[in-house]
């Protein structure tokens, strides 16, 4: 079991080392300014400071809470909001117009009025992140839940099943793939946004903490964070990917 | 012309309020004009052609952006779908990437590619990647289990099997990819435009931020809302034809 | 065609000394941030001084000063405006910049380009008041928050008692009359906008530069040395075409022609021009000047080992 699992990450790692093992000679015969990208030797020396300071717990816990509660609320949602628009044409004509207005302003345009009415604290920041969320779930969903087969559809009325029952025996069983493929999405993004509103209106935080030491000249605790930043980003795929195969199966296993 | 759907009187419903909020002082910020005076910034910068020309530059760089990394994601996610030793070999390193937020990289980004086009481009077209990278892949493995089992009884090789099954199968999801990137698309072209240069609606935005005016600044958040808009219609209708003819070719 | 060009160009060149005018114009980047320090920068650009010296001057914008310095040592510019701060903390970290010109420093009496505000009523008037408060700042480790630290020691406070909160200066009023935060500071246009719009309910309880280091340096434009070393003429050419901008600009202080300059480049309204505080415009930077601003760093926990200020300054800059 665990020789597998490491047969498994094995070559991924191999080629991440190889490029790290490239970059580092290209900095190291002079290629590439050390200014602007330190070898990857001393980014790892700073690394296992700031791991071994333990200094790295508080602002990737702040991050955390940010991306953790922006994307619980954004999905909820987002897909709240997708099922009753691919379900029913009435929500679908009231809410279309609105959301695909909404979905293609940049967020960071939407700052002044977000810190106008939202302030610059947590709220804003969750705010933020949330609305990010929402549309790649919310798209997702609504073409799931339009995407259900006509047939089974048409079965399950023949059924004399309820449009309530329906719903949640067919249509998000049926939805289910398309929903946590948005919610993959979305968790990246999530991130990314958590990050970005960080920079806006700092106090703590990865994206302060990067920002900050890009604006002071200090690179190499820059990659450092942003190393923390990238296995943070892997750990969290991780967890969504390994839920994805762990719902898929049981959709499997109940059809 | 349609009759105005319940959806559009919500918009001007919101938009109204929006009005209402400002003229009477509810909401009282230099922050929070009307939506008359977005309405006519909008306007008295479209007439000059200042604002018509940063729109054409930044649709370009952004359909130039969308084809590259929707290209790239297509392939990449047949290719980690299909062999699975491509994935295991490159999937740590683009999973590793995608988190990073860009401006978080500007020093390395513009020590690689510059400021100009081509970073911009960059920026964008690995904006779009990830998303149709993870529906390209999620389409595949979903069309797996029923029709390659099928195809493979019958003996139809894997080159073909990727054409003329996991292909046509997987379009749908592909095509929602494409459609979340479509307006991640837009977005990013302008974050990119805003870290440097004069062209686009992005440095627009940085101007007008900088010059403490509002009415232009929404008159910008207006314009991409519409055009976002206007661009996923468009898209919807391509998509609409895309997945008849999936229909017609795979069921 | 491009031969007769440059025959018809070559007889006056040859006939003007120092022949620099032969070739075609010598393009160069500058990095800026919209805001009053580069006028004359603009003014130049727009009264041919540039064009003069056989220089293409091709303006990039960007959002904050320290996304100018990395493009600056990535080849990306040949000058960056940018705060002083930000230029000394790249200098610290081995980063070799050095400047070619000034761009702004505070005046000897108020009115200053920055200012302190608070909501009215608040109680708020010293330092030593924001102890324990929340006071915004657009970004912390820039000149902007060095001056408000030094303000707050300088009325009675700890500034390590006083919590920094990042807020963009357009959102700084809102911010303020909205009680997110107990003070902040402002740097112009935004301070004229701010009791522009809210004049009402903010005001003004301090002059972060001329209470703390009256003229204090500001801003100034930067190049690499190894450029500098390898094109020390161009840069002549650059420096000789900005500083008549500079002349330009000092002939028309509190002149309508200046605040029109300014309002065609920044977009802000001539009407709050009016009322916004110019900084004063200088050519040169001096070691004292850094000097002074080392301490300072030094004072307000940007330690660090900087190198002597006078080998920082390249010819140009030395007026």
């Amino acid at each position: 079991m665990w020789g597998d699992r490491v047969r498994a990450v094995l070559p991924g790692v191999a080629v991440l080392a190889l490029l790290l093992a490239g970059l580092e000679w290209a900095v190291q015969a002079g290629l590439i300014r050390r200014v602007l990208l330190p070898p990857p030797s001393v980014i790892g020396a700073t690394l296992w400071d700031l791991l071994a300071s333990g200094a790295f717990v508080d602002p990737l816990l702040a991050t955390l809470q940010l991306v953790f509660a922006g994307f619980a609320i954004g999905s909820l949602i987002g897909v709240l909001l997708g099922t009753a628009m691919g379900w029913w044409p009435a929500a679908f004509r009231l809410f279309e117009p609105l959301v695909e207005l909404v979905r293609p302003v940049p967020k960071s345009a939407l700052v002044p009025p977000l810190m106008l009415f939202l302030g610059i604290g947590f709220t804003m920041k969750v705010t933020s992140v949330a609305l990010v969320v929402i549309f790649p779930v919310l798209l997702n969903t609504l073409q799931g839940v339009r995407g259900v087969d006509r047939v089974m559809l048409d079965a399950a009325r023949t059924h004399g099943w309820g449009s309530a029952h329906t719903l949640r025996h067919l249509v998000l069983p049926a939805a289910l793939p398309f929903v946590l493929a948005g919610m993959r999405i979305s968790l990246g993004l999530a991130l990314v946004l958590a990050v970005l509103a960080e920079m806006l209106a700092g106090e703590g935080g990865l994206g302060f903490l990067i920002l900050d030491m890009q604006r002071s000249f200090l690179i190499r605790q820059m990659y450092a964070w942003l190393v923390i930043l990238a296995v943070l980003g892997l750990v969290l795929n991780g967890i969504v990917a390994a839920l994805e195969r762990r719902a898929l199966h049981w959709q499997n296993r109940n059809p | 012309m349609r009759a105005p759907t319940s959806g559009t009187w919500l918009v001007l419903g919101l938009l109204a309020l929006w009005e209402a909020s400002a003229r009477f002082g509810w909401v009282d910020s230099p922050n929070w004009p009307p939506v008359t005076e977005v309405l006519r910034a909008l306007w008295q910068d479209s007439v000059t052609g200042e604002l018509p020309a940063r729109v054409g530059g930044s649709l370009y760089r952004m359909a130039a952006g969308l084809l590259a990394g929707g290209a790239a994601g297509v392939a990449v996610g047949l290719a980690f779908a299909l062999v699975p030793l491509t994935a295991r070999l490159f999937g740590l390193v683009v999973e590793a990437v995608r988190p990073i937020p860009i401006p978080a990289v500007i020093p390395p980004l513009v020590l690689f590619l510059g400021l100009d086009d081509p970073m911009k481009i960059t920026v964008v077209a690995l904006t779009v990647f990830f998303p149709v990278l993870t529906n390209t892949m999620q389409g595949v493995r979903a069309v797996e289990a029923e029709a390659l089992a099928m195809g493979r009884t019958f003996g139809i090789g894997p080159w073909r099997r990727a054409a003329c099954i996991v292909l046509p199968s997987c379009l749908p999801y592909t095509l929602a990819g494409l459609r979340v990137a479509l307006g991640l698309a837009l977005v990013v072209t302008v974050v990119a435009e805003m870290i440097a240069g004069e062209q686009g609606v992005g440095s627009y935005l940085v101007l007008m931020q900088f010059a403490g005016r509002a009415p232009e600044m929404y008159a910008t958040v207006l314009l991409l809302a519409g055009l976002g808009y206007a661009l996923n219609r468009g898209f919807v209708a391509l998509e609409h034809r895309a997945i008849h003819w999936w229909f017609a070719m795979g069921r | 065609m491009n031969i007769t060009r440059r025959a018809t160009l070559a007889l006056p060149a040859a006939l003007a000394a120092p022949a620099l005018h032969a070739q075609a114009p010598t393009k160069m980047r500058v990095s800026v941030i919209p805001v009053l320090d580069v006028a004359p920068l603009h003014a130049a650009i727009r009264e041919g001084y540039f064009a003069a010296e056989g220089i293409e001057i091709d303006t990039s914008t960007t959002a904050g000063g320290a996304t100018g310095l990395p493009g600056l040592v990535a080849g990306q510019f040949r000058v960056v405006f940018s705060n002083v701060v930000s230029i000394m903390l790249g200098v610290r970290e081995g980063l070799p910049f050095r400047f070619v010109s000034g761009a702004s420093v505070g005046k000897d009496s108020p009115p200053d380009i920055l200012a302190l505000l608070v909501r009215k009523g608040s109680g708020i008037a010293t330092g030593k008041d924001l102890e324990g408060k929340r006071l915004a700042s657009n970004t912390r480790n820039n000149i902007v928050w060095l001056r408000g630290m030094a303000w707050v020691e300088k009325t009675g406070g700890d500034w390590r008692r006083v919590s920094t909160v990042e807020v963009p200066f357009p959102q700084m009023a809102d911010a303020l009359a909205g009680g997110r935060v107990d003070a902040a500071i402002f740097s112009e246009p935004f301070v004229a906008a701010a009791l522009e719009t809210h004049g009402d309910r903010l005001e003004r309880i301090g002059w972060p530069i001329s209470e703390t280091a009256p003229g204090g340096t500001n801003a100034q434009y930067v190049a690499m040395a190894e450029d500098l070393a390898a094109n020390a003429e161009l840069f002549d050419r650059f420096a000789r075409a900005l500083h008549k901008g500079v002349d330009w600009v000092n002939a028309r202080a509190g002149q309508p022609a200046l605040l029109e300059l300014i309002a065609a480049f920044s977009r802000v309204p001539l009407a709050r021009l009016q009322r916004t505080a110019l900084p004063a415009y200088p050519k040169g930077v001096t070691p004292a000047e850094l000097d002074t601003l080392v301490a300072t760093m030094q004072r307000y926990g940007l330690t660090g080992s900087y190198p002597a200020s006078a080998g920082l300054i390249h010819r140009t800059a030395r007026v």
